[in-house]
Order: C-alpha cells, then structure tokens, then sequence
C-alpha cells in the first residue's frame, strides 16, 4: 500500500509542476464539461422527460460519468499509454523492478485535467441534479466505483497492444467510444443493447447503473456495480498477465543502464 | 496568387494528406464505427423523445437523424488536425516546415484538403448508410445533392481555418488542447452538432445563428429540415461571408505566429 501512495504522490505531484498549466487545464475542463450540458438543458427545455427520466436525472448521470473518467485519469494516467508502452518495449524498464509492473505503469503519469471532472461531477450532482450533501459519500461511492471500471476497460483495450500491431490507436478509439456511450442515458435503449453495455463493452456500469443505483436507491444495483468493479478490475489484471507471456522486450534495458 | 511551383507543391501536399487518410485504415474503420454507434445511440434518443410535445410535424426521428448524420459526417471527417500544428511546435519540427519556400500554414491546409478528399466520400457512406439503413428515408430531394456537397465543403473548410488558428496558438500557449476543449464544445453547442438550432430558446438561438458555428455545422445540416432553394441559397451566403472573415483571421493570425517564430524561437 504504501508502495502505491509512493507512486501516487510522485505523478500528482509531477502533473502539479507546471501549476498554471495545470490549473488552467482544470478549469477549462470544468468549462467544457459545463458547455457540454447546456445541449442537455435545452433537449429538456423542449421536452417534459426522455422515457421517465428528467434533466436531474441527466445531470445524475453525467455527474457520475465526469466523477468516474475524472478520478480514473487523474490518478492513474498511465492507463492511456499502456498501448505505446508495450509497442516501444517500453515495459522493459517496468519488469526489471521488484514489484508487479501494473501498479507502477498505471500510476506513472497523473492528467491534472482529470481533476476538473472530478469537480465538475460534484458540481452537476450537487447543483444541477439537486441531490442533498448527505447523498454525497454514496455518489462518491458509485462514482469511484464506475472509475474503477473505466482503468479496467482502459487497461484492457490498451492490452491489445500485445497482441495486434499498431493497437494504440485502436485502443484510443475505443475508449473514445467507450466513454461517449457511458455520457448519454441508455434508458431508451433496448434490453439487447443494455446487456451489452453491461457486458463486452461495460459502459453502463460507469454511469448509468450507478446513477439508477442512487435515483431508486436500490441496494441491488449497488452490490452489481460494485460486483463489476471488482470482476473487471480482476479481468484487467489476467489479461495484462496473459499478455506480458507474450512480451518481447525492446532492449531498452540498455538505454536505462 | 500561388505561382506555379506554388501549386506543384500544394498539389504534393495534398496527395501526401490523401495518402497518410488512406494509411489509417483500422483508425478510419473505427472513427466509422464511432459514427455509426452515435447515430445508432440518437435514433433510440430520438425515437425515446416525445417530439409532438413541439407541436410540429416536420420535426420526425427520420429528418432528425439526418440532420444528425450531416453534422456528424462534417465532425468525423474533419478529426483533429490542430494537433499536428501543435506538435510540430512542441519538437521543433515547425523550423522545417517554415524554411520551406511554401508557407507553413498553406502546406498544412493542402494536406489536410488531401486527408478530407479521402475521408469525405468514406464517412458519407458509412454514416448516410447508417442513416438509411435506421430511418429507410432520404429527406434531401436529388437536385438539393449538389447544394449539400457544396455547403458541406464550405463548413469543412470553416471548420480547418479553425483548427488552423487554434493550432497556430500553440505558438504562444505551448499546448493547444484547452483552448481546442472550449473551442469544440463552442461548435457542438452553438452549431447545433445534435439539436437543430431553431430548438434552442430565444436568446441562445440568436447568439448561435450570428456565431460561425452555426456555419460550420447548422447550416448545412439544416437542408435535411428545409432543402427548399431559399434556405439553401441563405446557407450558402451565410458560409461565403464566414469564409472571407475566417480566411482573414487564419492569414494575420499565421503572420504574427511565423513573426512570433522567427524573432523569438521555439
């Protein structure tokens, strides 16, 4: 455990060098995501609800999106360049050490934009979903909890690397797509598609049951997001296993010595 | 006015563009997939909605969903060159490409007029199929194709002055990104990439329609709702006026940032 903090305090603190740089990446990232809500605003200025659901609601759930993505790139950048990591041999220097190279390669870069999610996902919930302050240990819970799930899926699409030639840009695109599924509601989507969001390509469990587990206070949905946290977080870990058989090194142990 | 090596060289920058968008096959195959997985998402979005609270009969899932799938086509094909720019900056690279007797920001245009050639006719099919294929209509009558073209082409250069000027920035800012985060959410908001702009409430609309925004992306995506002449004629005339301005700006904007480069360095 205090291996992690270690790292954690390192690339945080790292992200935090250039401190203007850093926060105005904060702020404008709370701009955008700010921005971006607006077309959600005028969706329901126009219309009473989007299948039962009301723009609280909305902002329910891209609250818990912008809390997951925020806090799963902020703390554990390094998820978005695995792929290249694995392609330039890059591992090399990570295997050499004593410790299981995911942790370290995860935690090898903070993005301080990351926080402005993080922000902006307390601020939709607490201004514009109306939600008490009482709620929010338990949005906080389920949010993490979806965060848990994107470093997995991250992880996982950034493994094809191991397999599949030029798998960084195919990874990028997939979570570019992973995420754009997880900001807008699924509800009005069929039980085919649901199961899918909640299976191979586990969107749903970012944002939207999280938010349903908090909008009908549902224990239920609860322990399943969590259950998704931890099975991902498992899958991620035996695929990142299974891959580094497969590794061949860079040599670039000879540029670090 | 180019010369004629002027042109020869433009000519071999947008063939270089043409083939590096043909070299991104899985990227380009994937982007598809994204357009398609988005159109799918607001067809269920749009069919979830209850549009007779508008009272309107011209607003149907089917006109919807192609006005989504144009202001989606100009998106995907566009991607996001700026950040060429911007790291050509950050390695230095940009002292090549300024030593070049072609000006920077002309060869940067050329080749992405190349990479859109490419990309242009690919995200039409996937994206207009994808469309046909959820609403089986074609809301935009024959003879208005032409007009479409045209209007999308203007957006798409609208849209690379841009990200021209934005990527230029990074002169003075070092990173490009923020400003590209604020500036994106400005052309999905106030251009309308998903609710038609006629939606949004009075004061809103009217800063949205007087933005260049809306002639980036409303506009041409709006002859799926009206493909009456009239419209057309005032879309394009709304382009053409944003296009000289933008063409202005992304000109004296390249002159301070190759002034900014040569008296101060990288």
């Amino acid at each position: 455990m205090s291996y992690v903090i270690t790292l954690l305090r390192m690339s945080v603190g790292s992200a935090f060098v250039r401190p203007l740089a850093a926060s105005s990446a904060v702020v404008l990232m709370l701009a955008n995501n700010l921005l971006f809500f607006i077309t959600f605003v005028i969706y329901f200025g126009n219309f009473s609800s989007l299948r039962g659901w009301v723009r609280e609601d909305l902002a329910l759930l891209v609250g818990c999106t912008c809390w997951a993505f925020g806090l799963a790139v902020f703390l554990t950048g390094g998820i978005r360049d695995l792929a290249n990591m694995i392609a330039s041999g890059g591992l090399d220097g990570y295997l050499g050490r004593p410790r299981h190279p995911l942790p370290a390669l995860l935690l090898s870069q903070s993005i301080p934009a990351g926080l402005g999610d993080m922000v902006s996902g307390v601020l939709f919930w607490t201004v514009f979903a109306h939600r008490h302050l009482a709620e929010l240990p338990l949005l906080l819970l389920v949010g993490t909890l979806g965060a848990i799930v994107v470093g997995a899926s991250a992880t996982l699409f950034q493994c094809l690397a191991f397999w599949l030639s030029g798998a960084a840009v195919l990874a990028e695109e997939l979570f570019e797509m992973f995420m754009m599924v997880a900001y807008y509601p699924e509800n009005p989507f069929s039980f085919a598609v649901r199961l899918l969001l909640l299976t191979v390509f586990p969107a749903g469990f970012v944002a939207m049951l999280p938010a349903e587990a908090v909008r009908d206070a549902d224990p239920r949905k609860l322990v399943a997001c969590a259950a998704a946290a931890l099975v991902y977080a498992g899958l991620a870990w035996l695929v990142f296993e299974r891959g580094l058989r497969r590794y061949t090194s860079g040599s670039r142990i000879i540029e670090l010595r | 006015m180019p010369s004629r090596s002027d042109w020869g060289a433009l000519r071999a920058f947008a063939i270089l563009g043409w083939r590096r968008a043909a070299a991104e096959g899985l990227a380009t195959l994937m982007r598809g997939g994204l357009n398609v997985l988005a159109l799918g998402i607001f067809w269920g979005f749009w069919q979830a909605t209850p549009l007779d609270e508008l009272g309107r009969r011209d607003l149907t899932p089917q006109r919807l969903i192609w006005y989504l799938a144009m202001t989606e086509w100009i998106v995907f094909t566009t991607g996001v060159p700026y950040r060429e720019i911007e790291e050509d900056v950050r390695s230095g690279a940009i002292a090549i490409g300024l030593s070049r007797p072609l000006g920077y920001a002309q060869a940067c245009l050329a080749r992405w007029g190349g990479g859109v050639a490419f990309r242009l006719p690919v995200f039409a099919v996937i994206g207009f199929g994808a469309a046909l294929a959820l609403s089986r209509t074609v809301p935009l009558a024959p003879t208005m194709l032409l007009t479409g073209l045209i209007s999308a082409l203007l957006a798409l250069t609208l849209v690379h002055l841009c990200h021209l000027m934005i990527g230029l920035g990074a002169t003075w800012t070092g990173s490009a990104t923020p400003v590209h985060w604020i500036w994106q959410k400005g052309l999905f908001v106030l251009g309308g990439l998903i609710i038609p702009l006629h939606l949004y409430p009075a004061p809103l609309r009217d800063i949205a329609e007087l933005s260049p925004f809306a002639a980036m992306l409303s506009a041409p995506a709006s002859l799926a709702l009206d493909p009456s002449p009239r419209h057309a004629a005032t879309v394009l005339t709304l382009q053409s006026v944003w296009l000289a301005v933008l063409a202005a700006c992304a000109w004296l904007m390249d002159r301070a940032a190759t002034s900014s480069l040569i008296e101060r360095g990288i």
